[in-house]
């Protein structure tokens, strides 16, 4: 609609426009302004994103050095196929550390959504702003420390004869108390807990801003309607979210198979016993690549995460291309 | 005067809950803020903890011997402490303001249904989302290609730019800045830029503190660019800063169990307790700017308010 | 409002610019003389009086080579992995640099070939350096390093700190293994039970008598340094360590080893007693405890043998200087290294500080010194990581009796079977990358005593075997076999 409508409120202003419509020249000068407002991107995109991406082949490559530095290197070392690729697929971890990455992200998905979402609309709803700004601020603070310091928080706590979980054990029921870095069942709580925690204050602020972004004419509007804070919330405020919240979805599906190494190997420690509840794929990347330091694996294994992360992409913004037309990114 | 303030609190009153739930969720978010805090005020404690009761006792919330050596230790660093300070400021003003604005203007450009080619700038800007350029070739091409290794302009350009942020305002103008006024402003004659200006940037202003908001927390929170590039002490940021105060304790203290040769370095830093301090000094700056961005959240205008 | 958006269309106009002019300035490296600046890379801090140090080293140089200036880069020791990597895979152009992963970015092709350069160019320095080191670093039949000439061999010891020794009147006289440990412990914890009678955490490994690491020692595979066995064979297997590690299993559950050992990372510091014994590392140029105690300001510390001494690969590998491929000052860098390693006066001012402000002398012609009081940590390098150990200037309360007993270490220590041993693994790096993530489950619970030794290995091994364990060691073994008949 709107695209048809534009040439016809400029036609007054260019009088030959029927003439040249068409020609790619017209088209291009009638963009101008968009084509500046793309420049910056365009040419960021180019220098920090196209020109090194172009590297990934080192992942087919058996990458050794030359004295022309690295491209030279590069365009000499010889391809191996999918070789830098076994040393994953073929691990006996391979189903553990799938199934760890995909069913933590997919957890995270969902909680992190809910947990956002519900107080990011609780927060726009608050009377006292004053108080709020308090509470928003305070919230945020977990997102400021990083996986390494709060590490020592959670160790403070879990400390198997120091801390405090088991200090408060020894004090009330006697005992040895639990030792939990010995012990894999409570820590897909932990790890799940965490996350969720430390991220709330961050991530609920997208959606605060568009709660607080939304007209509020179209409250008053329903309000005369005689609807109920809960009808307004579902009328009102929810719809406006949706869009982001789709935005959301289709870019985190795209991180299905990345993990923050902080969550998983620097919590709980690196500790041997709980690997088959914390190895993803990025701890897993990590711990065997110490010892061979080999480039080609390393981006082979970016590249898996990368392909998977494009294909759920894709899949997803094509249903939601079919729901949901204006909220689809392509 | 009387009249703005009534119809102030209105539309503040519009949005709100009912006395009850307030109070309810007052309580609610209180506790839960609380929580947030408590670790933060954990690691003051510890930073004020003497080292040998970490040690030996752990953690405590309540230590059993007080000591300011942990700040002491710091305050060798406090000439290189305010510096690094500087240029994290320096940095994160300036790169939030080229990340805002570039992210904001190409946003608006494939948000706009008239843009001939917004399809191929769009999937243009999707696809470096999807696939994650190396290390060493990006390396490369701030060493080689922008020649800028020991330059401040390392740590801001490679942020000067996000595709989240693009795509988050993009959502923003789709649904906050109706079409008609756009078009009824070009009817008037308005160039393309003076309706960005005038029009668009005011209705998306929580768009813009919000993807600026984190564009801040991202430079801020910054030290992999600092290590990369940067040598010069004058130039090094502040996380980067904490970050080889703290590793380099670490790995100290972990080869003086291996090799007394490399540990002669260690000598008696007080590291657990430095570790928490520098959490404290660099965090509190940047944690007590929210509010300020906080305000942009509302909406500075209603879209009745320019039709007038 | 209007102000806001200046301030924006301001700042993109200037990282036009910006741009513009970082694309089209290139190298403005040239700058008319032939003055050449050689640029030396090491992991550490900067020390506080870097810009007096390097005047005065600079000054020196000039005396022999009047066009070279030598600048020192220092990368913090937390980052200097990944930002050394990083440097030589992209090829940077650096003139020396300290050595990580020396062996397989050799085999590789990143540094210089150092075979000839080293003859023709630092003769001087190249005859002082222990033949065990040119024989631990050769590559390929190359010589790619230009190493540290400090101690050569070493062994591990036990380190007592003696303030409790001497409180809780322990007899340590007889140590000579693991297991006399055991009867000073039972007395030990009985009346100290919160302090760490064992003192170790993440990542420590137990020791045997003598044995080295083909890979690393965070991966099974060892072999017996006196070569009388030239099999390579999985030390979590071997009689030896798994009668440590159930002694070490028995010693955690009666609480000698802190329960929370396996996950660690915090430091025992020498000064404080929170410790009883840790395990050390020293060789000839620690002079017996006494770096350890000035490491420890002056705390009385006692160290008893563990393992035998070699001269190891791990020791001959412990600080190497590379000169990268793409350098474009590789015959100055050669001098330079030459110079570091055979000049005192040069030397010394690094690792001791500046004259008359760090130190003086007592008696110039015996290079023997004294340290002022401003001779303290961040003024001063560390000398295994600068340069030859054999022209340091010694404290005056290093006797002649120590020297002595130090060469004659150095002279009568024998080689490690294994020295010279620098496998290829480019043919089996799938399966080593999935045994180092096995490993990663089981070094620290096995190594600490956390778990029980014996069910835990067989457990492990199976997962070994099923992650390659078989043809790593078979690839390992021809390896080592061919380097033994060559």
């Amino acid at each position: 609609m709107a695209g048809q409508l534009t040439p016809m409120t400029s036609a007054p202003v260019h009088p030959q426009a029927k003439h040249h419509k068409n020609t790619l020249w017209w088209r291009l000068f009638k963009n101008r302004t968009y084509f500046l407002f793309c420049l910056p991107g365009v040419v960021f995109m180019i220098l920090f994103f196209y020109i090194p991406v172009l590297a990934n082949v080192v992942a087919f490559k058996d990458f050794s050095y030359s004295e022309g530095g690295f491209i030279a290197g590069l365009l000499q070392s010889p391809w191996v196929g999918f070789n830098n690729f076994k040393f994953f697929f073929e691990s006996a971890d391979f189903w553990i550390v799938t199934r760890n990455t995909i069913g933590y992200n997919m957890v995270f998905l969902l909680l992190n959504f809910f947990f956002a979402i519900f107080f990011a609309i609780i927060m726009s709803q608050l009377r006292n702003r004053r108080l709020l700004r308090g509470y928003q601020t305070l919230m945020l603070f977990p997102y400021f420390l990083s996986w390494a310091v709060l590490q020592y928080f959670v160790y403070a706590f879990l400390n198997p004869d120091k801390g405090i979980v088991n200090q408060m054990i020894h004090a009330l029921a006697g005992g040895k108390g639990i030792d939990f870095y010995n012990n894999p069942a409570p820590w897909p709580f932990i790890i799940l807990f965490l996350g969720v925690w430390k991220g709330i204050g961050y991530n609920s602020i997208l959606y605060f801003a568009t709660a607080m972004g939304i007209d509020p004419t179209l409250y008053e509007a329903s309000m005369i309607d005689g609807a109920s804070k809960w009808q307004q919330i579902k009328n009102v405020t929810i719809p406006h979210i949706v869009p982001v919240a789709t935005l959301m979805l289709i870019l985190n599906i795209g991180g299905i198979f990345r993990s923050d190494i902080g969550l998983f190997y620097v919590v709980p420690r690196m500790s041997g016993p709980l690997i088959n509840v914390t190895q993803t794929f990025d701890t897993y990347i990590y711990r065997a690549l110490t010892t061979t330091n080999d480039i080609g694996m390393s981006t082979a294994a970016g590249l898996v995460q990368s392909v998977v992360g494009a294909a759920l992409i894709l899949t997803c913004n094509a249903i939601v291309r079919k729901v949901e037309p204006k909220s689809a990114l392509f | 005067m009387a009249k703005r303030q009534k119809k102030q609190l209105s539309s503040v009153e519009i949005r709100s809950f009912g006395p009850g739930a307030n109070l309810f969720f007052n309580i609610f978010l209180a506790i839960f803020a609380v929580s947030c805090i408590f670790p933060f005020l954990f690691i003051i404690v510890i930073s004020f903890t003497r080292e040998s009761d970490l040690v030996q006792y752990g953690y405590q919330l309540w230590p059993k011997h007080w000591s300011f050596g942990a700040y002491q230790y710091l305050q060798s660093f406090s000439g290189q402490f305010l510096q690094s300070l500087g240029v994290t400021i320096f940095i994160t003003v300036v790169g939030t303001c080229l990340n805002t604005l570039f992210s904001a203007t190409y946003g608006y450009a494939i948000s706009r249904k008239d843009f001939t080619y917004r399809r191929f700038f769009t999937v243009f800007a999707l696809i470096s989302l999807l696939f994650t350029p190396g290390m060493v070739p990006t390396y490369l091409v701030v060493t080689r290609m922008l020649h800028l290794s020991d330059n401040i302009w390392a740590l801001i350009l490679p942020g000067a730019f996000g595709v989240y942020n693009v795509l988050i305002m993009r959502t923003f103008y789709l649904t906050q800045v109706p079409d008609s006024i756009v078009e009824s402003a070009r009817i008037d004659g308005a160039s393309e830029l003076l309706i960005f200006r005038k029009i668009v940037i005011p209705l998306a202003i929580p768009g813009i503190a919000t993807i600026s908001l984190f564009s801040a927390l991202g430079f801020w929170n910054d030290w992999f660019n600092g290590m990369l590039y940067i040598t010069s002490d004058s130039k090094v940021p502040l996380q980067y800063l904490l970050v080889r105060i703290q590793s380099n304790i670490d790995i100290l203290a972990k080869s003086a169990q291996q090799s007394s040769t490399i540990g002669a370095a260690v000598a008696a830093i007080p590291s657990e307790g430095t570790r928490m301090a520098m959490v404290v000094l660099s965090t509190l700056p940047i944690a007590l700017t929210y509010p300020f961005f906080q305000k942009y959240f509302v909406r500075g205008m209603t879209i009745g308010g320019v039709k007038e | 409002m209007k102000k806001w958006t200046k301030l924006l269309v301001g700042m993109s106009a200037i990282l036009g610019t910006l741009l513009l002019a970082a694309g089209c300035s290139g190298g403005n490296s040239s700058s008319g003389s032939n003055k050449v600046t050689v640029s030396m890379y090491q992991p550490g801090d900067k020390p506080k009086n870097y810009n007096e140090m390097i005047k005065a080293a600079n000054a020196r140089i000039h005396k022999t080579l009047p066009n070279v200036d030598l600048d020192l880069k220092f990368i913090g020791w937390g980052d200097w992995g990944k930002k050394y990597n990083v440097m030589v895979t992209s090829g940077d152009p650096y003139d020396i640099s300290f050595a990580s992963d020396y062996v397989s970015n050799a085999q590789k092709g990143a540094y210089a070939d150092l075979t000839d350069l080293m003859q023709k160019y630092a003769k001087k320095a190249y005859d002082m350096i222990d033949p065990a080191y040119i024989k631990g670093n050769t590559v390929k039949g190359k010589l790619y390093a230009f190493p540290v000439n400090a101690n050569v061999y070493a062994a591990n010891v036990l380190t007592f700190n003696m303030d409790l020794v001497n409180k809780y009147n322990l007899d340590i006289s007889k140590v000579k293994s693991y297991a006399d440990l055991t009867p000073i412990f039972e007395k030990f914890h009985k009346e100290a039970p919160n302090i760490a009678a064992f003192a170790i955490g993440q990542n420590y490994k137990a020791s045997m008598k003598a044995v080295e690491y083909p890979a690393t020692n965070s991966l099974p595979f060892a072999v017996y340094e006196d070569g009388k066995d030239s099999k390579i064979f999985n030390r979590y297997d071997s009689p030896e360590m798994q009668k440590t590690l159930t002694m070490f299993h028995d010693w955690y559950q009666k609480g000698y080893i802190p329960r929370d050992a396996a996950t660690s990372t915090t430091g025992y510091n020498f000064q404080e007693n929170t410790w009883l014994v840790q395990e050390q590392t020293q060789g000839p140029f620690d002079y017996g405890d006494t770096i350890l105690k000035n490491a420890a300001g002056g705390k009385d510390l006692k160290s008893m043998p563990l393992t035998d001494p070699y001269k190891s690969e791990a020791q001959a590998q412990m600080a190497n200087y590379t000169i990268s491929k793409t350098s474009k000052h590789k015959k100055e860098a050669m001098q330079v290294l030459n110079l570091l390693n055979s000049d005192p006066v040069l030397l010394n001012n690094f690792v001791w500080g500046v004259k008359g402000t760090q130190w003086n002398f007592t008696d110039e012609k015996a290079g023997k010194i004294k340290v002022t009081k401003k001779y303290a940590p961040g003024y001063y390098l560390g000398a295994w990581i600068m340069g030859n150990n054999r022209i340091l200037y010694t404290q005056d309360t290093v006797t002649d009796a120590m020297i002595k007993t130090r060469d004659d270490g150095i002279k009568n220590t024998p080689q490690s079977a294994m020295l010279g041993f620098n496998p290829d693994i480019s043919s089996i790096k799938t399966e080593m990358s999935n045994i180092t993530n096995v490993m990663s489950k089981y070094n620290d619970t096995l190594n600490t005593g956390t778990a029980d030794p014996l069910p835990t290995i067989k457990k492990m091994d199976a997962e070994l075997k099923t992650a390659g364990y078989d043809k790593v060691l078979k690839e390992l073994q021809k390896q080592y076999d061919a380097f033994l008949k060559g």
